[in-house]
C-alpha cells in the first residue's frame, strides 16, 4: 500500500454476486495497516486534521470552503481548492503536511478544479474556459473534457471522460515531466447512466454504474436502488469500496465475490461532472466515509458473513467532503 | 470605489486636437471573420507616455519627444508634450475636430452642472444634470432653483448627456487579446467545442500565467492591471459598471475606476450581484437559491444555452433539475447570459418566471456563425415580444465587440440584417443602460438619469435632435464624458478642469482626439494598486505578455496587447 495514490486509488480484481451474506473478500487478510492522518474541510471552513480513530478534530487550518484535498507525498504536502461560497473559482492552496497553518498560494482558477495523485506529480483539472489538464507545477495545459475517475498506472494516468460528441472515453496522458504529454483517446465500456465512476482493477478499468436505477458493478445488476455512483476506490488487493447515492450507501466487495452495503446518514457531496472525493480506506477492515456534514468510520468485519457497521465511537461532525489521507 | 482624489479646477482649455497618428505594429494575423472595417484594423501603436499633462503644460512649445501625437491646447499657445496616442493607426485617417464642451463656470468641488439633451430612461429634452457629489440631484429643464446649482461647475456640453453604460457581461482579464491572439477556425455549435482549439488554450495559458493562476513562476500577477485596463476600453466608451467575471474575487484594486459591479468593491455598500460563467455543481446551485431565498443574492448572472445545438438548449432544462429544490432558479433573480439556443418553449417559461436576458450578438455569430452567420444569435425578437427583459453586452474582445459602443452597433446591423428591423435606437439604448439594471437588480440606483441616482453619466457629440442614433453612431473619439459616481475619468481635454487634479490625469490621444483619463487615485498600496498611471498599467502588462513571448511554451506570440481603442 506504499504507494497508493489517492485518485481513488489502484484497485484490485473484483467482482461481484449479489449476496449480502458471503465474505467479502476470500483471499488471505492483508495484516491490516493504518492510515496515519486524514484531512478533510472543516465544517467552519479551512481544513481539519482528523484523528483516524475517534474522529477528533485534531487541528484546523484557517482558509476557504475547501472544495478539494489531495495529499502530495512525493512533496511532503497537502493540495486544497478553496472557494468563496458565493463565487465563481477559487485558490490553489498548499500546506505541509506536518505544519498545515503554513498557507502558501500556488495558484488560483476562475472554474472548478479538481485533483489527482501519481507518484510524482499533482495533477489538476480544470473547468473554467473550458476543460484542461495540466500538472501543478507544469507549465502548459492542454484541452481535454473534465475526468469523472482517474487513476495512475505507472507514469501514466487514466481517465474517464464524457467527450464533446457525447460518449463516453478513457484518456490517458504519461506524466514525465511538468508539462503532459499528447492525451490519447480510447474507447471505453458501455456506460449507460450520467454519472458512472471508473477504477482500475488488475490492469483493466471496471465500470461502476447506474442502470434502470439499480446499481450494477463491472456490468453486473446488484438490484441496490441508486441514482448515481458518487466515489469508489480499492479497499484491500482484492477489494473495493464505493458510495452512491440515491440513496446514500457504502458498498464494500470483491471482484467475483460477494458485497456488503450500509446506508450512510446524510447526503454525499459531489458533481457527477467532477471526482468526488468522499472515502477513505484506512485499513481493509475500516473505511472513512465523508458527507456534506460530517465524516463516519465505517467497520467492515469480513468472513463468512460479511457485514459493515457504523463505529458509533467515532464522531467527526466538525469535518466533512472532500476528505483524503496520508498512507504509512 | 471610494475616490480618494483632489479636485483644483484648471483653467479652462480648449483641444483643437493635432493629430498625426503613430503606425503601430500590426500583429500576427488572424483572418478576421467579419467584414467590418472597424474588425479588420487592429493596430497598436504600443507607445506609452508615462507623463501627465494637466498640472503644468509645458510652454516650450517643444515638439513631442517621444513622437506621439502633439495637441495643442489653444489658450496657453503650448504644445502638449505629454500625449499617449490611442489610435488604431488608420494611416491618416482624416481628423476633423468636433464641436467642443466647454467649462462656462468653475465653481465648488464636487458639483457639476451639465447643460446639454438629457436622456431619461424613456425620454430627452434640452436641459441639464446637476451632479452633487455621486448623486444626481437635479435633471430638469433647468436646475437653477436647485441649492447646489448656484455653487456648481458648469460645463454646456453641446452634447447629450446619457446614463452610464452598464456592462453585464464581460471576461475582463480576456480584454488585452483579441481576434489577433485567437479566432475560430470554424463555426461551432456550443461553446464545449471551441475551447479545444490549441491556440484558444495557449492563450487561456497565457492569462493564467498573467493573472497568477498557473504556469511557471516567478509569475507577473498582474490581474490588477489587467482588470483594470478592461475597465478603462469600456470607460472610454461611456461604460460605468462592468460585471467582469474577474478572479480572484474582491481584490482590493477592483475598487478602482468603473464599479466592478459583480464583485465587493462596488462602491455601493454591498455586492448582491453572482455571475457564474460554467454550470453550476448543485451545491453551487442550492447555494444560490438559498440566496435567493435570504436575499443576499439578487442577480444572478449565468452563462447558459450558449450555441445553436441541443447540447447547449439542453442547458436551460438542467438548470431547472440542478437543483434539490427543483426550478427554484427560474427566478426573477437569474438572468440567462448568451440564451442563444433558446426557442419559444425556454423563452415562454423565462418570461413566466420574470427571468432576464443578456445578449451579446457580436460573440455568438464569431463563434457559432463563422463571423458572418448574422441569424446564429439569440432570438431576441421573441424574448422581447415575450415580455423579457434584455440586455446587450460584449462578452469579451476576441470576435466580441471591444466595448459597448461596438456591441450597440453590432447589435443594431443583426437587427437590421437578421431579425427585420425590429429593435429601435431607442431600445438598444436601454438594453445598454436601464435594461441592463435591472439584469443586476440595480434600476433603483443606477441605469438612468434621475435624481437620487448615481452620478454615472457619459456624454457624447452626435446630433442631439436623435440622440439613439447618435448612441449606434458614437465611439470613445465622440465620448466627451465619462463620470462615475460624480468623478470625472474620462473625456475631452476641453472640460479636463471639472476632473480629479491630485494625483493628475493622464492625457491619451483617442483616434486624433485629445482626451484625459483619471486613472491613478491617492491611498494607493501594492495591494490596492490605486495609484497606478494608465501608463504603468500598460507597461505592465506588455511587459507582463512580452515575458511571456519569452518563455517560448508555445508557437503563439501574444504581444503586444489589444489596443485600448480601434478607429474606425
Amino acid at each position: 500500500m506504499e504507494t497508493v495514490p489517492r485518485i481513488c486509488c489502484l484497485g484490485f480484481v473484483f467482482l461481484l454476486s449479489c449476496s449480502e451474506s458471503a465474505a467479502v473478500d476470500a483471499a488471505p487478510e492483508p495484516a491490516p495497516v493504518k492510515l496515519r492522518r486524514t484531512f478533510a474541510a472543516a465544517v467552519e471552513g479551512g481544513l481539519a486534521l482528523l484523528d483516524v480513530d475517534d474522529g477528533h478534530v485534531v487541528a484546523k487550518a484557517p482558509g476557504g470552503v475547501v472544495d478539494d484535498v489531495v495529499v502530495d507525498r512525493a512533496r511532503g504536502r497537502l493540495i486544497t481548492f478553496e472557494i468563496e461560497p458565493d463565487e465563481e473559482g477559487g485558490a490553489i492552496v498548499g500546506r505541509p503536511i506536518d505544519s498545515i497553518n503554513d498557507r502558501t498560494l500556488l495558484g488560483s482558477s476562475a472554474g472548478v478544479l479538481r485533483f489527482a495523485v501519481t507518484d510524482h506529480h499533482v495533477l489538476v483539472f480544470e473547468d473554467a474556459y473550458g476543460p484542461r489538464w495540466r500538472a501543478l507545477d507544469g507549465r502548459t495545459s492542454v484541452f481535454a473534457p473534465t475526468p469523472r475517475s482517474a487513476w495512475a498506472r505507472g507514469k501514466r494516468l487514466h481517465a474517464l471522460t464524457w467527450e464533446p460528441d457525447g460518449r463516453w472515453a478513457e484518456r490517458s496522458v504519461s506524466i514525465d515531466g511538468p508539462d503532459l504529454g499528447t492525451i490519447e483517446l480510447g474507447s471505453a465500456p458501455p456506460l449507460s447512466s450520467s454519472s458512472p465512476r471508473m477504477v482500475s482493477v488488475d490492469g483493466r478499468a471496471v465500470a461502476l454504474d447506474v442502470a434502470s436505477g439499480k446499481l450494477s458493478l463491472d456490468g453486473v445488476d446488484t438490484g441496490l436502488a441508486a441514482a448515481a455512483v458518487v466515489d469508489a476506490c480499492p479497499l484491500s488487493e482484492h477489494a473495493f469500496a464505493l458510495l452512491a447515492s440515491g440513496p446514500t450507501r457504502l458498498v464494500v466487495g470483491a471482484l467475483g465475490g460477494p458485497y456488503a452495503s450500509l446506508a450512510i446518514e446524510g447526503q454525499p457531496r459531489f458533481d457527477p461532472r467532477y471526482l468526488s472525493r468522499s472515502i477513505v480506506p484506512v485499513s481493509s477492515s475500516r473505511v472513512l466515509v465523508a458527507v456534506t456534514d460530517r465524516v463516519f468510520a465505517v467497520h467492515v468485519r469480513n468472513g463468512a458473513s460479511p457485514s459493515l457497521s457504523i463505529d458509533e465511537h467515532f464522531a467527526a461532525q466538525g469535518a466533512h467532503a472532500p476528505i483524503d489521507g496520508l498512507l504509512p | 470605489m471610494a475616490r480618494r482624489r483632489t479636485f483644483a479646477l484648471l483653467p479652462l482649455l480648449v483641444v483643437l486636437a493635432g493629430c498625426s497618428p503613430e503606425d503601430g505594429e500590426v500583429r500576427d494575423s488572424a483572418v478576421p471573420t467579419d467584414s467590418e472595417a472597424e474588425d479588420t484594423a487592429s493596430v497598436d501603436t504600443g507607445a506609452i507616455d508615462s507623463t501627465v499633462s494637466d498640472s503644468a503644460p509645458s510652454d516650450t512649445g517643444a515638439a513631442d519627444s517621444s513622437g506621439t501625437d502633439t495637441s495643442i491646447l489653444a489658450d496657453t499657445g503650448a504644445i502638449d508634450t505629454s500625449v499617449s496616442s490611442e489610435t488604431g493607426g488608420d494611416g491618416g485617417a482624416a481628423c476633423t475636430p468636433t464641436p467642443a464642451p466647454v467649462v462656462t463656470k468653475v465653481g465648488v468641488v464636487g458639483k457639476v452642472l451639465l447643460k446639454g439633451t438629457v436622456v431619461t430612461a424613456d425620454t430627452f429634452f434640452v436641459g441639464e444634470v446637476l451632479v452633487e457629489g455621486d448623486t444626481i440631484t437635479c435633471a430638469a429643464a433647468s436646475c437653477s432653483a436647485s441649492a447646489g446649482a448656484a455653487t456648481a461647475s458648469v460645463v454646456e456640453t453641446n452634447g447629450i448627456i446619457l446614463p452610464g453604460l452598464i456592462d453585464t457581461h464581460n471576461h475582463i482579464l480576456f480584454d488585452i487579446f483579441d481576434e489577433t491572439d485567437w479566432a475560430p477556425t470554424k463555426a461551432y455549435g456550443n461553446h464545449d467545442q471551441w475551447p479545444g482549439e490549441a491556440r484558444y488554450g495557449a492563450m487561456v495559458d497565457a492569462k493564467q500565467w498573467l493573472n497568477n493562476e498557473a504556469g511557471p513562476t516567478p509569475r507577473p500577477d498582474i490581474g490588477c492591471e489587467m482588470d483594470k485596463f478592461g475597465e478603462l476600453k469600456g470607460i472610454v466608451a461611456g461604460t460605468t459598471s462592468i460585471a467582469g467575471s474577474a478572479n480572484v474575487a474582491n481584490k482590493a484594486c477592483y475598487g478602482s475606476l468603473a464599479r466592478t459591479i459583480d464583485q465587493t468593491p462596488n462602491d455601493l455598500g454591498s455586492d448582491k450581484v453572482q455571475a457564474a460563467t460554467i454550470f453550476p455543481t448543485k451545491t453551487s446551485a442550492d447555494g444560490v437559491c438559498g440566496n435567493f431565498a435570504d436575499g443576499s443574492t439578487t442577480a444572478y448572472l449565468i452563462h447558459i444555452a450558449e450555441g445553436v445545438d441541443t447540447t447547449a438548449l439542453n442547458e436551460f432544462a438542467k438548470l431547472g433539475t440542478i437543483t434539490t429544490t427543483p426550478n427554484c432558479l427560474y427566478a426573477p433573480q437569474t438572468t440567462i447570459v448568451h440564451g442563444t439556443a433558446l426557442g419559444d418553449a425556454e423563452l415562454t417559461t423565462m418570461a413566466s418566471k420574470g427571468m432576464k436576458l443578456t445578449w451579446s450578438p457580436r460573440s455568438n455569430v464569431y463563434l457559432y456563425g463563422g463571423g458572418t452567420d448574422l441569424t446564429k444569435t439569440t432570438k431576441i425578437p421573441l424574448a422581447i415580444a415575450k415580455g423579457i427583459n434584455v440586455a446587450i453586452a460584449p462578452d469579451w474582445s476576441m470576435g466580441g465587440s471591444q466595448n459597448m459602443l461596438d456591441e450597440l452597433r453590432y447589435a443594431d446591423k443583426v437587427d437590421n440584417s437578421a431579425f427585420g428591423d425590429k429593435l429601435t435606437p431607442k431600445m438598444l439604448f436601454q438594453m445598454a443602460t436601464i435594461n441592463a439594471a435591472k439584469n443586476v437588480a440595480l434600476d433603483a440606483v443606477i441605469g438612468s438619469i434621475a435624481v437620487g441616482k448615481k452620478a454615472d453619466l457619459m456624454v457624447i457629440g452626435g446630433d442631439a435632435t436623435a440622440p439613439y442614433d447618435a448612441l449606434l453612431k458614437a465611439t470613445p473619439r465622440d465620448v466627451r464624458l465619462t463620470m462615475v459616481g460624480g468623478v470625472a475619468l474620462y473625456g475631452d481635454k476641453a472640460i479636463q478642469s471639472i476632473a480629479p487634479t491630485t494625483p493628475a490625469c493622464e492625457t491619451i490621444d483617442v483616434c486624433c482626439a485629445s482626451k484625459f483619463v483619471c486613472v491613478a487615485e491617492s491611498g494607493g498600496t501594492t495591494t490596492n494598486k490605486f495609484g497606478q498611471t494608465y501608463a504603468e498599467i500598460k507597461a505592465a502588462i506588455e511587459k507582463g505578455l512580452t515575458d511571456y513571448d519569452a518563455l517560448a511554451l508555445t508557437t503563439w506570440k501574444f504581444a503586444p496587447s489589444t489596443p485600448l481603442v480601434r478607429c474606425p
